[in-house]
């Protein structure tokens, strides 16, 4: 047996660094760590509910649950995927018995990969995220 | 089913199809609303057995709350109350730290909370706020779920697009244990300072929506600007599941309603708005909020609720009893959303906001009430045959004074003249409040339905005997005059419309010497908002009602 590196920690230092000129996008890896404690279909419906309010953040959730999937299917586990619309509620319900299906240890596996994903886009969002006072006032006017 | 059906909401997607839980579905019976399936999965959840502890180097006092009480998780799409430990609902150490600090001192706030010393160095407080938790399983089976329906434009406006509810789960009437811990160890005479330092935060409430009632114990200090005694019954709120419950978030909605209207009769609509966000707060749009000046608390010890039956109909009605309203000043400062810059109020207008609030109370009070159908009289008390020769249901409300200080609230009629000229004082002096005039609006533009100018309402009065002696209560309910009819016109309003009239029965208090007292008489009074617009028919039904009014009737035009 040797070691595997599945690189989480660069997949997490990509996804910010791709999403850090987004505005206040970079906000969401804190929820992001928050929601993986509710399970992988409370973090998953997410970037379906943001679709309404802010396109960047559904956006950023979406492709950290990809990420993810690509993570996991590395080490041999099918996270799915499925490109859902959030108004057909019959390919949500398919999406979601698919996520509470699949082998229940597979899905702890999954889990734990998911949170550490998190842990460690929060630690390079502290790094990375862009400070939002700058010297003499408000930067974005807020 | 499938799998994910029976997986518990709050493991849920927050999307529709899933768990959605601060939406009320208009297509489904009201216990069967989600909210309840989250609120009865998280109560079942719970560790009843286990209550957290405090531990034993931790001072911990119990307080009431008299109405209901929240702090938003900022969690799960809806407002909700913090889980603590066990799953057990939760007051956070953090925001308890926060209304803590608010209330001290520079000196104690550094000395307890912490903060930036002399020195310049960042120095951490003594004491150690441990938040707050039930302090016993009752609110295990009490309803969580409570709504929240903004309805300003449709009471003031009979705009009914701007109606409609959302869900928010709080804590009903908790008893909260809270804990605070000290790094060194204090004598008995800190302590209860510290203890005083934190019944004031109380006082001003706590949580979310403090303005509306919420997060109210009974007791206010400093941040009382007003007491009122007062005691009413009427027609109580329905919960979503049918349960009545009395809420004490009318008091605002009412105040402010009137606020608003009297501001739109003496300056302009963009003006009003503002002012009235300056009074009683506002979601302000693109400026962001507004943290408004007053707020209420209601506390109701003996209030009771019963059902009122009669053939079909089944609705809940209250009897506060000897109750007490608190009108508060929350806020210290003026908003620059509203005067362009923000500064501290000063004594000259906290004097100023204290006669106000009494005006406006006094005007409220004598015009109509408070809570569900105030823009009309008890039946049960004014019209008893109807209700029982009838299968009708119950109407209005009646609200009188009480305990300490209601002469100062009451306007004492001699002659109906009194009405007249208190009308006129009042509107005189909201025109004149020196906080408004800061702002400099414009002239009235007469565009709300019920906007408080001389050109947009008529209040009619007349002397009633006793509670027997109501005339026009009868004339909403059948012929004022051989075939003529009002009754469910545009102007008395129909389910779905509102009325352009209020009724009410004022008690009538004389002033005999020096002092006030209570007649036994009523003075019935009717103010009316004549149509401008609408069908023709509608337009002349009101005129000849005014002209009935006018030859006819014993009422008098008082304003």
């Amino acid at each position: 047996m040797s070691l595997k590196p599945f690189e989480i920690d660069r997949y997490a230092h990509d996804l910010i660094l791709e999403f850090r000129e987004k505005g206040d996008v970079l906000v969401e890896s804190h929820k992001m760590r928050m929601a993986t404690a509710y399970g992988l279909e409370r973090f998953w419906g997410e970037h379906l509910r943001l679709q309404r309010d802010s396109r960047d953040k559904a956006d950023f959730w979406k492709k950290t649950w990809t990420t993810f999937c690509k993570i996991m299917k590395e080490a041999g586990i099918n996270v799915p995927n499925d490109a859902v619309n959030p108004d057909n509620t019959a390919a949500v319900k398919t999406m979601t018995d698919k996520l509470w299906s699949f082998d229940i240890e597979q899905r702890k596996i999954a889990l734990a990969v998911l949170t550490e994903l998190c842990d460690s886009m929060v630690w390079w969002t502290q790094r990375y995220r862009k400070s939002r006072n700058v010297a003499g006032g408000a930067a974005n006017g807020r | 089913m499938a799998d994910s059906d029976y997986i518990p909401l709050m493991f849920q997607a927050q999307i529709e199809g899933r768990s959605q839980i601060h939406r009320l579905d208009p297509g489904v019976a009201g216990h069967q609303q989600q909210a309840y399936d989250w609120a009865q999965q998280w109560q079942d959840g719970c560790d009843a057995k286990n209550m957290p502890k405090f531990s034993p180097n931790c001072q911990t006092k119990d307080y009431n709350f008299t109405w209901r009480m929240v702090t938003n998780s900022g969690q799960d799409g809806v407002i909700r109350p913090v889980i603590g430990e066990r799953g057990w609902a939760y007051y956070p150490g953090s925001s308890m730290k926060g209304a803590f600090a608010r209330c001290c001192t520079l000196e104690q706030k550094l000395l307890y909370c912490g903060g930036v010393g002399d020195d310049g160095e960042i120095h951490p407080g003594i004491l150690r706020f441990h938040g707050g938790y039930p302090k016993n399983d009752d609110w295990l089976d009490d309803s969580l779920v409570d709504l929240i329906h903004p309805q300003e434009g449709w009471q003031l406006n009979g705009n009914a697009a701007s109606r409609r509810t959302v869900i928010q789960l709080s804590l009903y009437q908790p008893k909260l244990t809270f804990g605070i811990s000290s790094l060194k160890p204090l004598s008995e005479d800190e302590w209860q300072q510290i203890w005083q330092i934190w019944e004031k935060a109380l006082g001003k409430g706590i949580g979310s929506r403090v303005s509306a009632g919420y997060g109210q114990i009974k007791t206010h200090g400093a941040t009382n600007l007003l007491i009122v005694g007062l005691q009413g019954t009427g027609l109580a709120s329905k919960r979503i599941d049918g349960v009545a419950e009395f809420r004490p978030n009318g008091f605002k909605a009412a105040l402010r309603g009137h606020t608003k209207r009297l501001l739109c009769g003496v300056t302009d609509d963009n003006t009003a708005e503002k002012f009235t966000n300056q009074l009683w707060g506002g979601v302000g749009g693109r400026n962001g909020a507004i943290a408004g000046l007053l707020g209420v608390a209601f506390s109701a010890p003996n209030l009771e609720l019963a059902m009122h039956r009669s053939g079909q109909y089944e609705m809940p009605i209250y009897d506060t009893g000897e109750a007490v309203l608190n009108i508060l000043l929350l806020n210290q400062k003026l908003s620059d959303q509203v005067f362009g810059r923000s500064r501290q109020l000063s004594e000259t207008d906290r004097k100023n906001l204290k006669i106000l609030a009494t005006q406006i109370v006094k005007f409220s009070m004598l015009m109509g009430g408070f809570g569900k159908s105030w823009r009309r009289i008890d039946h049960s008390i004014f019209f008893p045959d109807y209700l029982q020769a009838n299968q009708n249901p119950a109407i209005g409300c009646h609200w009188k004074f009480c305990g300490r200080n209601w002469d100062r609230y009451v306007v004492p009629v001699d002659r109906l003249a009194d009405i007249t000229a208190f009308l006129n004082g009042l509107q005189t002096k909201v025109a004149g409040f020196p906080l408004l005039q800061e702002l400099q609006g414009g002239n009235p533009q007469n565009t709300l339905q019920e906007a408080w100018c001389e050109d947009n309402v008529q209040v009619w009065g007349r002397i009633a005997e006793d509670k027997n002696d109501s005339l026009a209560v009868r004339w909403f309910h059948g012929n004022y005059q051989g075939q003529k009819s009002i009754k469910r016109s545009p102007l008395t309003g129909s389910m779905g419309q509102i009325g352009r009239i209020w009724h009410r029965m004022y008690p009538r208090y004389q002033k005999q010497g020096e002092e006030l007292k209570e007649t036994g008489a009523f003075v019935e009074l009717m103010t009316i908002f004549p149509n401008r617009l609408g069908r023709p028919e509608d337009i002349q039904k009101t005129a000849d009602f005014l002209k009935f009014l006018e030859y006819s009737a014993d009422f008098t035009h008082l304003w």
